[in-house]
């Protein structure tokens, strides 16, 4: 199997009160080139912290994590990441753009178009609400061409319209990209993803099967 | 779809310094645009506060009846002093809160830390050395001041002295990662530099008995070479600019150290 992402016994911990509180423990795995993935786990299991090493936002303890080479993947979009606070959108836009090195106008058509943020696009990202941060940020990643998107319940927040608009997009983005879900909507796991990667007691589980996968999450 | 350059099978060293280049041109282009607005309210001011400052000191010391030492022209005098010194506090202040105030940025892969100095760095001292020409230009025309005898050299130590502050910031903004209240003792250094900097006298002017000390400071070597730069009249024979360099290169390799070691250490 080729592998998109390869974790090498990664081990991520955060210290808590003088304990180490352990998210992944000498984890080996896998990810499958073109295949899409979904994320699972309970609340608190570090899921997120799992989509941000896979988009070396942050970096293991120990072990390595690589791509598959001459593969891009995205930022991990999520609700509250990745973006200045301060700053209008607009200006978020412009920044993270040119760090990806993408003409930014091209970006803010697709993006005013398409998160219908109107005179919000101008002003302070703190001044928006979390659907309308979801929707800025959904709408910033999948202006930008990525060989794989990481979507950290990004669309939790977001209305039913915006949602359909989302995934009509998604499944336009999916005859060319993959993606790595981490959801708690089993429904956009089922939907979009080919195989599944449950994390519990900071192991990973392989499912090919994504029903399969979702009967021992459910199963926790 | 998006016209994105992509990434190659196997990226090599140059690959990395692009993407860096990219990166960093990104973040000092917005740098500049945060910090001067859409109508450039910011630029102005960045010309106009060292002339006012200077101005006032200027009067204050005219008033007094201590015009500058030696005959040196009491404008250009302050604004050798001003300029330099202000370059100097101001960039080390920014580079102490840049990581701080653009914490979200470090959520992008390609963003590091060294990437938000050098953005800033890099913007601030295009503004700076603008401010300086700037600023020339007008005490020129206004005739506050005669020509500089080395324009080079003084180009030449603001940009040393922006690289200094650099250096001195990642430092203490590194080991605050750890030791928080280094931003406060920073800040109270600071002040201590500037006040013994030399920005409101020269070393003739001070009693010997203190002025050993005042030598220490590497800011007082600056402004002591940015006068003798500046005017004919006057020849410095204190400041030394070997030793402002030593601090100029030594607190640019520890602070690259620091920044290193403390890389990735940020609360992200």
């Amino acid at each position: 199997m080729t592998a998109l992402i390869t974790l090498n016994n990664v081990t991520k911990f955060y210290r808590a009160r003088g304990h180490r509180r352990y998210i992944l423990r000498d984890v080996s795995a896998r990810m499958p080139l073109g295949k899409s993935i979904g994320i699972l786990g309970r609340n608190g299991a570090g899921k997120s912290t799992t989509v941000r090493l896979i988009a070396r936002a942050d970096k293991p303890n120990k072990g390595s994590i690589a791509w598959a080479p001459g593969v891009e993947v995205s930022w991990p979009m999520g609700i509250n990441v990745g973006f200045l606070p301060n700053t209008s959108g607009r200006d978020n836009l412009r920044v993270v753009s040119r760090i990806y090195g993408r003409d930014w106008r091209k970006i803010f058509d697709r993006v005013e178009d398409f998160a219908e943020l109107g005179k919000y696009i101008d002003m302070p990202l703190s001044t928006y609400s979390s659907g309308m941060r979801s929707r800025f940020s959904f709408a910033m990643s999948v202006a930008m061409d990525f060989d794989c998107y990481l979507f950290d319940e990004v669309m939790s927040v977001a209305d039913a319209r915006f949602r359909m608009k989302a995934e009509e997009e998604l499944a336009r983005l999916a005859s060319r990209s993959t993606f790595v879900f981490v959801s708690h909507r089993m429904r956009t796991i089922q939907k979009f993803c080919q195989c599944v990667y449950v994390l519990n007691d900071s192991k990973l589980e392989y499912f090919e099967s994504v029903s399969e996968g979702i009967k021992r999450y459910e199963s926790l | 779809m998006e016209d994105r350059k992509g990434l190659p099978n196997k990226p090599g060293l140059w690959d990395g310094v692009r993407v860096q280049f990219r990166v960093i041109k990104g973040l000092a282009l917005r740098e500049l645009a945060s910090e001067f607005g859409k109508r450039g309210q910011g630029l102005v001011f960045t010309f106009v506060t060292p002339m006012l400052q200077s101005s006032v000191i200027a009067i204050i010391r005219l008033v007094a009846g201590v015009p500058a030492y030696g005959g040196m022209e009491i404008f250009p005098f302050m604004i050798c002093g001003i300029l330099y010194v202000r370059a100097f506090t101001l960039m080390n202040g920014y580079i102490n809160d840049v990581v701080n105030s653009n914490k979200g940025l470090l959520y992008f892969y390609h963003v590091t830390e060294l990437d938000l100095y050098l953005g800033k760095f890099i913007a601030r001292l295009s503004v700076n050395l603008v401010a300086g020409i700037v600023i020339y230009i007008v005490m020129r025309m206004t005739g506050l001041a005669p020509p500089a005898e080395d324009p080079m050299y003084l180009l030449l130590l603001l940009i040393a002295v922006n690289f200094f502050a650099l250096g001195y910031g990642m430092c203490f903004a590194a080991i605050a990662i750890f030791v928080p209240t280094l931003r406060a003792v920073n800040r109270w250094i600071n002040r201590v530099l500037f006040f013994t900097s030399g920005t409101f006298f020269v070393m003739p002017e001070i009693p010997p008995g203190f002025r050993e000390y005042l030598l220490y400071n590497p800011l007082v070597s600056l402004t002591e070479w940015t006068r003798t730069f500046y005017f004919m009249q006057y020849q410095t024979a204190f400041g030394s600019l070997e030793y402002f360099f030593e601090w100029v290169v030594g607190a640019l390799v520890l602070g690259l150290l620091c920044e290193r070691l403390a890389r990735g250490h940020y609360d992200r």
